[in-house]
């Protein structure tokens, strides 16, 4: 049974139908006037400090796309950024490492060489880019950023239900079929809409507040002994501002 | 120059406040510049006025208004419509003109005002302002664009 199992499975996952495993991102989003690296899914905002050891990199950059010097700090329950100098963006990459789905739908994070009945296993790594300033040139393909979402162009619409058109890119090039949700906060499971060959995808801008685009890519194990599969998942953060008071 | 409105406008470009000058207020500003400011809401929380002849630009709660003059840069910091002492904060700017950053640290005064004198901004150039509260660490930042 369980063969057939990883057969019908495996038979999906090439056809790109399995729903993301794994399905948490990670995002940047203001906590008390501080800006703070979210760890979850939909309204879950789960606990980012116990993840800081997974959290590769943070960056910051200039609207010339110069490096600032970014770190983040603990400050309670949260993971909050510290920049030498305001940031038109800021990144950031967390490893989230092996994990293994069982046949009954648990996930444990192991490969599937230590997990035999596993249906799936996947390499997971999540990636985000929150944007703070005024773009005054097309964001680049950034250096840790593996899988990133980007607007296309400087300019993002004022007002919800507006028109984005972002790209999708994986290893610095836009990449055909990742999947794309406008709003990973609020309608988490939301239907994707899959990327061009030219990486784009148009999405309606969800919130007169924060929007946090996510995108998610799966590409080929990196170690098939102990996955099948590397999931990347990208968001894209960026608030338009509310009616004045 | 026809620079008789200084508008601010968000992060993404639509005019969210305008602010009348009199004519006599224009030599203020460096050249009759009309600075953009981004990001964040206007007029959300009070404070909402800039008072100094300068730009202001409203990040939440906190206010920053920036005078560009000819000899250098006044910031000025309130929360929620009070002054914020600026001797308990660190105040830093990044200037960039083309491919060329320039950061100044900007000196506190006895009132909410920081200064950098001699410090000089050109048509053209992004300034992004970073405020540091000395003792919580908390970090509030805004960017302006001059035109």
């Amino acid at each position: 049974m369980n063969n057939i199992v990883r057969i019908v499975a495996a038979f999906a996952l090439s056809l790109g139908t399995i729903s993301a495993a794994q399905a948490h991102g990670i995002w940047f989003a203001q906590r008390a006037t501080q800006l703070a690296l979210i760890y979850g899914i939909g309204a879950d905002d789960l606990d980012s400090v116990k993840r800081q050891p997974l959290v590769k990199s943070v960056a910051g950059y200039d609207a010339e796309w110069k490096p600032i010097v970014t770190s983040l700090r603990v400050a309670g329950p949260l993971l909050l950024v510290e920049t030498e100098s305001q940031p038109t963006i800021v990144t950031a990459v967390l490893e989230n490492g092996v994990w293994s789905k069982t046949p009954d739908g648990e996930w444990i994070k192991k490969g599937k060489d230590e997990v035999p009945n596993a249906v799936i296993s996947e390499h997971t790594v999540k990636y985000t880019t929150a944007i703070r300033g005024p773009l005054s040139s097309q964001i680049p393909a950034l250096p840790d950023q593996t899988l990133q979402v980007v607007p296309v162009g400087t300019a993002i619409p004022v007002t919800l239900g507006k028109p984005i058109k972002v790209r999708v890119l994986f290893q610095g090039k836009p990449v055909k079929g990742a999947e794309v949700i406008a709003d990973f906060v609020n309608d988490p499971d939301g239907k994707p809409l899959k990327s061009a060959a030219n990486g784009i995808v148009t999405l309606k801008v969800r919130n007169q507040g924060l929007n946090v685009i996510a995108a998610t890519y799966v590409g080929p194990a990196d170690d098939p002994t102990k996955v099948d599969r590397v999931e990347y998942r990208a968001t894209l953060t960026f608030v338009l501002p509310h009616a004045p008071e | 120059m026809g620079f008789n409105l200084l508008r601010a406008i968000t992060l993404s470009g639509v005019p969210a406040m305008k602010f009348p000058f009199r004519s006599k207020a224009l030599p203020m500003l460096f050249m009759g510049a009309t600075l953009l400011t981004f990001q964040g809401p206007a007029y959300a929380h009070g404070g909402g006025k800039a008072e100094h002849g300068g730009v202001l630009q409203m990040v939440g709660e906190t206010s920053f208004e920036l005078v560009v003059k000819t000899d250098g840069v006044e910031l000025y910091v309130e929360d929620e419509g009070e002054e914020t002492p600026s001797a308990g904060l660190t105040a830093k700017l990044t200037i960039i003109n083309g491919t060329t950053a320039t950061e100044a640290t900007l000196d506190s005064t006895d009132t909410n005002m920081f200064v950098g004198k001699g410090l000089k901004i050109v048509r053209g150039s992004k300034v992004a302002v970073l405020v540091t509260n000395k003792a919580t660490m908390a970090q509030t930042g805004a960017n302006f664009s001059i035109k």
